[in-house]
């Protein structure tokens, strides 16, 4: 009676486990994205890739470890640095054809993330998929997630098509609905972040909320950027104090080995590690002179920005 | 379990499962680290047809007109592919 699930299938099934799962262990979870915004109105509903859940940020690696305990493994590492901090890991299950992204928080919301999940829950509600139900946030709420989701890459054709949609949509709302949106916007610290989107869509401005946690600048900076390969290398570097620089260096150019087992399907043997090693540096020398420019450019940005203030 | 032409079952509340006309897939929530069942061809219109619940002999009898066979003919296979869901405790026996 078992056969080779499809992506369509995992999709659909993937949210009911990940909720089963959380359940079981008495934490609290939202499904967000993929076919879930589809259902609410905010995008096209059209086949999601992986599963997306929100998690709260207390009991994040309760979850991991729930997950793990039925199959479904953490899947690569995570020592490698971002713009923005580590907001989510994911894990697959060999028999599923999906990834499953489990968030403690969404970057573009910078208030403490407790606080922020705290927000999303007080508007969650329930959908229904592979007939089974899920909590979800409301639609208010993720719209919110949503624009802050295609504003982090707002830099590339995808974010912004997907906030153009998502904007014509939302600018539909009454007017009530849209000062949900601005309230929420500021209890949750993406006043700022949302900014221009709420404008965008005719809603109020949404004045001082949540104090922020997360630096506004790491946000613009990733936001900003029109690409992703080397840039977080080159940011993280120029984050530390000069003594840590060398060690940091060696390491990015070399990782360990765990890091490319673990981004590998099949095992790999030491020579296979080498080898993947090599094609990685190759690759980040290519990338090199856009990256140092994108760099240099978003710092001059800064730089600006702090001068008209 | 004896299942009888007045036996009503459906299926249980603590699943997940997404179905085309060909194909159904189920997950047992209660049970998340094992594998999903996959049901194809007519297990899987069964399974549909008792998405609410439904009397074998209703069933049968949607069968019947959905292969073009006598009742006689289906009652087997649907009862036997009825007991094999409640001991995999995906449907419930709700009743007469």
């Amino acid at each position: 009676m078992t056969d080779a699930l499809d992506l369509g299938e995992a999709v659909e099934l993937g949210y009911p486990l990940a909720s089963g799962v959380a359940a079981a262990h008495g934490i609290r979870l939202l499904c967000v994205k993929g076919p879930i915004l589809g259902s609410q109105g905010l995008r096209d509903q059209k086949q999601s890739v992986d599963v997306d859940v929100l998690v709260e940020p207390a009991k994040f690696d309760a979850l991991r470890a729930a997950l793990v305990a039925v199959g479904w493994h953490q899947s690569g590492t995570y020592n490698t640095p971002g713009i923005v901090p580590l907001h989510s890991v994911t894990h697959r299950h060999p028999c599923w054809p999906v990834e499953l992204d489990v968030h403690r928080w969404f970057p573009g919301f910078l208030a403490d993330p407790s606080t922020v999940f705290e927000a999303f829950w007080q508007r969650r509600t329930s959908a229904t998929l592979a007939h089974a139900p899920v909590p979800v946030p409301d639609h208010v709420s993720h719209a919110a997630l949503a624009a802050l989701h295609y504003l982090r890459d707002s830099a590339t054709a995808w974010g912004q098509e997907n906030l153009s949609q998502l904007a014509e949509r939302v600018s539909r709302w009454e007017a009530s609905e849209l000062g949900e949106l601005s309230d929420f916007a500021a209890r949750t610290g993406a006043a700022e972040t949302l900014g221009s989107f709420l404008v965008r869509v005719g809603a109020p401005d949404a004045g001082d909320g949540a104090p922020l946690v997360v630096s506004l600048s790491d946000w613009s900076m990733r936001a900003e950027a029109d690409t992703q390969v080397v840039l977080p290398w080159l940011v993280g570097l120029r984050r530390l104090p000069w003594h840590r620089r060398p060690k940091y260096l060696a390491w990015s150019l070399w990782l360990n080995d765990a890091h490319f087992r673990a981004q590998s399907e099949e095992p790999m043997t030491r020579r296979d590690v080498m080898r993947a090693r090599w094609r990685r540096l190759r690759r980040g020398l290519g990338a090199f002179p856009a990256a140092r420019a994108s760099a240099r450019s978003l710092r001059e940005r800064r730089a600006g920005d702090d001068d008209s203030r | 379990m004896t299942i009888r032409d007045e036996t009503t079952v459906t299926h249980a509340s603590d699943i997940a499962w997404v179905g085309s006309p060909e194909r159904v897939v189920i997950l047992r929530l209660s049970s998340l680290a094992a594998e999903p069942l996959t049901l194809t061809g007519s297990a899987a219109v069964i399974w549909q047809a008792v998405s609410s619940r439904r009397s074998i002999r209703d069933v049968v009898s949607e069968m019947g007109e959905v292969y073009g066979l006598p009742d006689e003919e289906i009652r087997e296979s649907v009862v036997a592919f009825v007991s094999e869901c409640l001991a995999q405790r995906v449907m419930v026996d709700v009743g007469s």
